[in-house]
């Protein structure tokens, strides 16, 4: 794929050929026209390896993609949500063990900025319900008492994600996720933070969750 | 086709050392300033000529040239050789440090000096570049106090941290050079 820079006569746009102008985001960009069916050669074990990779990092980012343009708006010039997740994870998401390819919970980042973590994160189950708390003080440095806090968690079973109904600020130290009854499987929680104006972020901390369930 | 390809711009060949070695520093001083910026955008204000963004540029300007060293792709940040504030007005001596696990109180005496105000402000900065975290004390502390203390964020009780002081003006316009007092933890009880 070709992208042509503004010319004299502007970029290319339309079809001209078996090519195709267009742009988006303010991109210009040439595309071949869409192959036929069934003429695609069948992928190298290697080429299958990653489109699995890219497969499963793509599916799994892409229910949450409203949070992540909230987490990641400074890099959404020139990228949706979903790909600007999908660069900065890609070189961290995966463990592989052996032929299976499964994500590496602990190290994905929904969120990337200069503001700053709260700190001392704990999550717990309870009832049906994950409450999430964190260190209040801002030690004046990075981040304010009315940074919104969002919270994330992962039903890997069902393949949901649930996050918090009512927006809970920094102030807060603590947010409650109900679960609508799934619970008893694996569940991931992180936790990251955003301005009022949500043009900052901070990094996005993985909570280990404790369970008080029997 | 000549639609496919553009002349102004050959194909890339591989990055020269130079400009390999120029981007890790510029990565490196970025990475380590960048969680600083509340503390830069005012105390390298008056190097800015008023603009928060000309004031870390200027920051970041000043730990290229001083605060780096090694060779590509060797290339490290001398924390000690960091300025997070700069100006004229006179520092202050550190006599002593007290660190807890979640505290950190600082002794310091000031030489007489014209330019030394009593009610000039003391700022502590605690940083740890590893985990990106920085905090300050809360509290207003004077030159003639001689004391000072900044709580830990949970983050640093457990990794070791550097402590920059240095002073400003009550009017927020003046501002002294930054002194690094040293990497201090992690906190082990004893």
């Amino acid at each position: 794929m070709g992208i042509i820079e503004k010319g004299i006569n502007g970029p290319f746009k339309g079809k001209a050929g078996s090519v195709v102008g267009s742009s988006w985001k303010k991109i210009s960009y040439i595309k071949g026209l869409q192959r036929k069916k069934g003429t695609k050669r069948i992928p190298s074990s290697q080429q299958a390896l990653q489109q699995q990779r890219f497969k499963l990092l793509n599916d799994f980012l892409r229910p949450i993609s409203d949070l992540l343009s909230i987490g990641l708006s400074p890099f959404l010039a020139k990228a949706t949500s979903v790909n600007a997740a999908f660069s900065l994870n890609y070189d961290r998401a995966f463990s592989d063990e052996g032929d299976e390819i499964s994500l590496n919970y602990g190290a994905l980042q929904f969120s990337h900025g200069s503001l700053c973590t709260a700190g001392a994160e704990k999550a717990r189950i309870e009832n049906g319900h994950v409450t999430v708390t964190w260190n209040t003080k801002t030690y004046g440095m990075g981040g304010e008492m009315d940074d919104i806090a969002y919270v994330i968690v992962y039903h890997t079973e069902k393949q949901v994600f649930f996050s918090n109904e009512y927006q809970a600020t920094r102030q807060d130290g603590t947010a409650s996720i109900n679960l609508l009854g799934n619970t008893g499987s694996e569940l991931h929680t992180w936790l990251f933070f955003a301005d009022k104006q949500q043009k900052r972020a901070s990094r996005t901390v993985y909570i280990p969750l404790s369970t008080n369930e029997p | 086709m000549d639609l496919l390809y553009d002349r102004n711009h050959p194909k890339l060949t591989e990055k020269s050392y130079g400009k390999l070695a120029a981007q890790q520093r510029m990565r490196l001083a970025m990475a380590f300033l960048n969680p600083l910026r509340p503390v830069i955008a005012e105390s390298w204000l008056g190097h800015g000529k008023g603009s928060k963004k000309k004031a870390f540029g200027q920051a970041l300007k000043k730990l290229m040239q001083d605060a780096l060293e090694g060779d590509y792709p060797e290339q490290r940040v001398i924390p000690e050789r960091v300025d997070i504030s700069i100006g004229i007005l006179p520092g202050l001596q550190v006599e002593d440090s007290v660190h807890s696990q979640q505290t950190l109180e600082v002794y310091f005496s000031s030489k007489e000096n014209p330019l030394a105000r009593p009610n000039d402000e003391v700022v502590l900065v605690v940083y740890s570049p590893e985990v990106g975290v920085a905090a300050r004390n809360t509290q207003v502390c004077n030159r003639s106090e001689g004391y000072i203390k900044v709580e830990l964020p949970p983050q640093l009780w457990s990794v070791p941290f550097h402590v920059y002081l240095f002073v400003h003006s009550a009017s927020r316009k003046r501002y002294s050079k930054s002194i690094h007092i040293g990497q201090l933890g992690p906190w082990q009880e004893r």
